[in-house]
């Protein structure tokens, strides 16, 4: 009789276990992060990310990303991340329009950077007259920002230099290193990883004003012990060795908390982007 | 049935080209359908993998629309029958068979089984962050069954077309093959059957050419061989008939097969009367014994002999031989064949030779000498039975072989080598010289002579050695030697003896006169008598010098020295130390001796003086008086022995002992071993003359730390008579007188000094210097009552002759003869009669005055 209720327990905890398995893959948080990089760069660097965060968080994040900006928008648009890693520029409408709530930034300011070859003849942002610059898709931020800062520089986007867009950072300074393109248009963080990966140094050509960096936001319907917990997770890694492996995979120093009044001047941008 | 060669080849051939055929297809088409399996599961593995990127993508996108048309362009491939992605959650998100969407991965799979026309191929997609989901892709086997299918129908094909060919190829092969080794097989027949020099006629640069070839040189060889068989066995046969010695090839029980003439000649038949008799018939009974031993040989080595035997004559008589044989295989049976040889002849010879080493040994045995000879290496061949007792060996047989190291002379080994071969290497003799040996008694002496030996052929084989035993005549040799220089020595001590004699006559003659012109002084009075003993003593010592050189004329009586050493008793006594134990052992019927007894009281003391100095801490001496009787032999090893009889006197002390070189010199004047002022080294010198002048022996026995004895032997007297004259006293009173005196002698001083001596006494005197002025006094004198004459005087005349002058001139003259030693020319043809009266030099003016007032008082000489 014991030993039938000793088997019985057994299989039972089992059954349990392999029940809330189930259940906690069926209940995983998708972490969508926008396709800055191709899929498989984002997957290297943010499959950790996502694993870490199971485990701190004690349920599973699944890394999410999309074929491209537009439908990672469009994933946004439909609420269906549960944590996102967003731009600055769609930081409003996630969290005015989505349901989403911000959570952290990364700290350093977002700019947009005109970079060139560090061996390329062009030293100043005039010299890009008549030249081509090899961008991200068009409604990248950077791109917004950069076009602004290139007025603002004296030259017309699309007259006195060409802008031409291409599907990720990636793509555009693949085609600066073959020459293709004689500038490329890039968010801050990508640069060291893409002088990493195609081993080259690059440099600025110019640096627009900055705003507020990508930031971590997070669905409302994630309970809200867990949504702090997460921002802890996040504002703790650069006090320990594993976070801040993560954080230089991400190639930032650190998280900051996301404070909503920081992206007035964010709004303000893309009112005037509509306005352009 | 016999199937021919050729069939039998190409059978064979086609059978081995079968499975050989087969094996090859089979292994190509396995090794075809692995090449195809691996390449199209390389190609599978690339598609999975290269789905699996984009399912990646897919599933981190969750964009499954975009996935469909690429896995539906998949099934382009004729390979890929179906592919599904499924989510982590095992959800089908995308397929090639869109009902399969939303169904769990498993159902869907089980859905499509595994067929031998398709498979499933999974692969899990996962990251760091864990399981992505899951891609199946099924596979069709129809391109795999295809290729095998293909590669089959070609192998078959192929197969079959070289079977073909090569069952051709086989068959031609075989009869081509067949017929040269037809044509072979007959030329063999041929041969076999006897004919010669068969040819095959088959040519080729193969195997079968080769064959062919070497069975015509193989065919030729045996035919020259056979025919040099044949030569040969003729050729044999002819040595085994013609032989001089005998031959027999006989069965093992004795049954002679085969002779030739030689064989049947030593027994004296023929051999067909020889064939039909048996080995034993012909061998003597008495060699059963010695025949058993040899057929043990021949069982054991295969062969036996040489050995010697007889055979019986068919006259009866032993033939003597030597045989020697082997066993022979022949036919299957075995044999023993036999080379027999007549040896009379060499046992004739051989006994000859035997007769004449026994002749040639028995002169060497019997020559005196002792005889040897050895080889180049020393090694000893042979000697006499002389050599062989010195060697200590029984027989001198048992010197073959052996060296001079393993001889008693083992210590002359050496030397001995060196010799023989200087005399072989020199091929010169060497001969009569000496060399010592050791020996059981002692070193010995060798005369040996040592000669080359040469073969035939004038080359040196060894050394011929003879030799002596000269122990004996060195011996003898040595005390001739050490006589003759002993009497060298005495002559020459005698000759300064005399001189210094004469001096100290002188000298003692005025100190006798200072004596007496000193007697009222004393202090001069004591200095002169000091001077007198210092002279006298000098005079002893010539005295002694002189006894040894045996130029002092003393008188001799007749002795018992039992007597005579009594009466030393007391000086010996106190001669020795008191530690000295002096025992006597005289004999109680010695026999007489005729000596000096003064010289034997002298000889004895230096003898105990000199034991007494040999035992500084005490020991015992012995003296012992005994018959003697000296033999030839004794003579023989002593040279200056005289065989006869002696009495003995043996003088023996437990003192140090002597050396034998000091023993080699004990007898000459001034030797000595004693430390500088104790001795004068004439004492033994002394002893020696004594005995000498008496005709005696002396010999001395001395061993260190044992002690000394020393024997005198004095020949045996056979007269009574004992007169002594007595020594004189200083203080006696001297007879004086008044005759006529003339003195004559050459020495001035000892002239004046008699003249002086004589005038003192009384005596009226006339003196001359030499024999012819002494003649002229006597002529122009007739008066002179006496002559006073020195002995040895220049001019050729001396006082002997003087005094048988002045006698026959006047036959009344008295004659007084003065001398310090005794020349040889003395006591012959009459003037003997004159040394009766002789005075010794140096002589005292009391000697002078008794002798002249005694020769005086003589009845006349007429």
């Amino acid at each position: 009789m014991r030993l039938l209720l000793l088997f019985l327990l057994l299989t039972s905890s089992l059954s349990l276990s392999l029940a809330t398995e189930k259940k906690t893959q069926s209940g995983a948080y998708k972490f969508g992060v926008l396709p800055y990089l191709s899929t498989t760069r984002l997957e290297n660097i943010y499959a950790p990310v996502a694993a870490e965060l199971s485990r701190a968080l004690r349920h599973k994040v699944n890394f999410r990303t999309s074929s491209g900006h537009n439908r990672f928008l469009n994933n946004l648009k439909q609420q269906r991340y549960d944590i996102a890693l967003i731009q600055p520029f769609w930081y409003p409408p996630a969290i005015d329009q989505f349901g989403y709530q911000p959570l952290v930034r990364m700290q350093e300011p977002f700019a947009s950077l005109i970079m060139v070859p560090d061996n390329s003849p062009l030293h100043s942002i005039s010299e890009l007259k008549g030249k081509l610059i090899a961008t991200p898709p068009a409604f990248a931020p950077v791109v917004y920002m950069a076009r602004r800062a290139l007025k603002k520089a004296g030259l017309i986007p699309d007259k006195d230099v060409q802008l031409k867009a291409f599907k990720s950072v990636d793509s555009c300074f693949q085609q600066v290193f073959i020459g293709s393109a004689d500038a490329c248009i890039t968010p801050p963080f990508a640069v060291a990883v893409i002088e990493e990966k195609m081993r080259i140094k690059l440099r600025a050509l110019l640096e627009t004003t900055s705003i507020p960096n990508l930031s971590i936001v997070v669905h409302k319907r994630i309970p809200a012990d867990k949504r702090e917990r997460l921002k802890n997770i996040f504002l703790s890694w650069k006090q320990n060795n594993a976070g801040k492996k993560l954080l230089d995979r991400i190639k930032t120093q650190g998280f900051v908390p996301a404070i909503d009044k920081e992206y007035d001047m964010v709004r303000a941008f893309m009112h005037e982007i509509k306005g352009m | 049935m016999k199937l021919s060669l050729k069939y039998r080849i190409a059978i064979m051939i086609l059978l081995l080209e079968t499975i050989m055929m087969g094996l090859v297809l089979w292994q190509t088409l396995e090794h075809s359908l692995d090449a195809s399996r691996t390449q199209l599961e390389a190609t599978e593995q690339t598609i999975l993998n290269l789905v699996g990127n984009v399912s990646r993508v897919a599933l981190l996108t969750e964009e499954y629309a975009e996935l469909q048309p690429y896995l539906e362009n998949l099934q382009k491939d004729p390979r890929v029958l179906k592919v599904m992605l499924a989510d982590a959650q095992q959800r089908v998100v995308a397929s090639t068979h869109s009902d399969d969407i939303g169904r769990t991965f498993n159902t869907a799979l089980t859905h499509h089984n595994n067929d031998t026309e398709h498979f499933w191929r999974q692969l899990e997609i996962s990251n760091s962050n864990g399981k992505l989901g899951e891609l199946a892709i099924n596979f069709s086997n129809k391109a795999l069954l295809q290729a095998y299918t293909k590669a089959r129908n070609l192998g078959l094909t192929i197969a079959a077309f070289g079977m073909l060919i090569i069952a051709i190829a086989g068959i031609t092969t075989g009869f081509l093959l067949t017929r040269r080794l037809e044509r072979i097989t007959a030329a063999a027949q041929r041969f076999a059957k006897g004919e010669n020099l068969v040819k095959t006629g088959v040519q080729g640069n193969d195997e079968l050419g080769e064959l062919a070839h070497s069975f015509d040189s193989m065919a030729k060889s045996i035919t020259k061989k056979q025919q040099l068989l044949q030569e040969s066995e003729h050729y044999n046969r002819t040595l085994f008939e013609q032989s001089a010695i005998g031959l027999a090839l006989c069965r093992m029980n004795g049954e002679l097969v085969d002779i030739n003439s030689a064989y049947a000649r030593i027994i004296g038949r023929d051999v067909e009367e020889t064939l039909q008799l048996s080995y034993w018939d012909i061998t003597p009974k008495s060699y059963i014994r010695k025949e058993e031993h040899q057929l043990n040989c021949l069982d054991a080595t295969g062969c036996y002999g040489p050995y010697e035997k007889e055979y019986i004559h068919k006259d009866g008589h032993l033939v003597p031989v030597r045989l020697q044989g082997q066993l022979l295989e022949k036919d299957g049976e075995t044999f023993i064949w036999s080379s027999v040889e007549d040896i009379t002849s060499y046992k004739q010879a051989e006994e000859a030779l035997h007769e004449s080493q026994k002749m040639l040994q028995l002169v060497l045995d019997t020559i005196p000498v002792r005889v040897f000879w050895k080889d180049r290496n020393s090694v000893y061949l042979g000697c006499n039975k002389h050599f062989a007792r010195d060697a200590g060996l029984e027989d001198a047989e048992q010197i073959i072989g052996k060296t001079d190291f393993q001889l008693s002379w083992h210590e002359q080994a050496e030397l001995y080598r060196a010799d023989d071969q200087q005399v072989m290497q020199s091929g010169e003799a060497k001969l009569n010289y000496e060399e010592p040996q050791s020996s059981a008694t002692g070193n010995i002496w060798l005369q040996t002579s040592k000669i080359p030996l040469l073969d035939r052929h004038k080359k040196v084989f060894g050394v011929l050695g003879i030799y002596e035993d000269i122990t004996k005549r060195k011996q003898t040799e040595e005390a001739l030697r050490r006589s003759q220089k002993m009497e060298a020595i005495g002559q020459l001590s005698g000759g300064v003896a005399h001189d210094f004699n004469n001096q100290l006559g002188v000298i003692i003659g005025y100190l006798d006169f200072l004596q007496e012109y000193t007697r009222k002084d004393e202090i001069p009075h004591k200095w002169v008598n000091t001077a007198s003993h210092a002279t006298m003593r000098c005079m002893d010592l010539t005295q002694q010098l002189l006894t040894f050189s045996r130029q002092q004329n003393k008188e001799k009586t007749v002795a018992n020295l039992n007597i005579t050493v009594r009466e030393q008793e007391t000086i010996i006594k106190r001669t020795v130390t008191p530690e000295v134990e002096v025992e006597y052992f005289l004999a109680d019927t010695l026999w007489l001796t005729k000596i000096d007894t003064g010289e034997f009281h002298d000889a004895i003391l230096n003898l105990v003086i000199n034991a007494r100095d040999a035992m500084p801490n005490g020991g015992k001496l012995l003296i012992e008086t005994s018959n003697k009787h000296l033999s030839a032999d004794y003579a023989a090893l002593n040279y200056d022995a005289t065989p006869g009889d002696y009495v003995q006197l043996t003088l023996s002390d437990t003192g140090c002992g002597m050396d034998s070189e000091t023993l080699e010199h004990v007898f000459e004047p001034f030797f000595t071993t004693k430390s500088e002022g104790k001795g004068t080294g004439l004492g033994l010198a002394m002893v020696y003359g004594f005995v000498k002048r008496n005709g005696g022996h002396i010999k001395i026995y001395s061993e260190l730390g044992i002690g000394t004895t020393v024997h005198l032997y004095l020949p045996r007297s056979t007269s009574s008579e004992l007169p002594a004259m007595a020594r004189t006293n200083d203080k006696t009173e001297l007879p004086t007188g008044s005759e006529n005196i003339l003195i004559v002698d050459d020495e001035v001083n000892l002239l004046q000094l008699a003249d002086q001596y004589l005038t003192d006494l009384g005596y009226h005197t006339h003196t001359a210097k030499n024999a012819p002025q002494a003649l002229e006094i006597l002529a122009e004198n007739n008066n002179i009552d006496l002559l006073f004459s020195d002995v040895v005087m220049p001019d050729g005349m001396s006082g002997y002759e003087l005094a048988q002058q002045a006698t026959q001139q006047k036959p009344a003259l008295k004659i007084l003869l003065t001398s310090g030693f005794t020349s040889k020319t003395i006591a012959h043809n009459g003037l003997a009669r004159f040394s009766s009266h002789l005075l010794n030099k140096p002589y005292r003016k009391a000697e002078l005055a008794q002798h002249v007032r005694m020769i005086l008082d003589e009845e006349d000489n007429t």
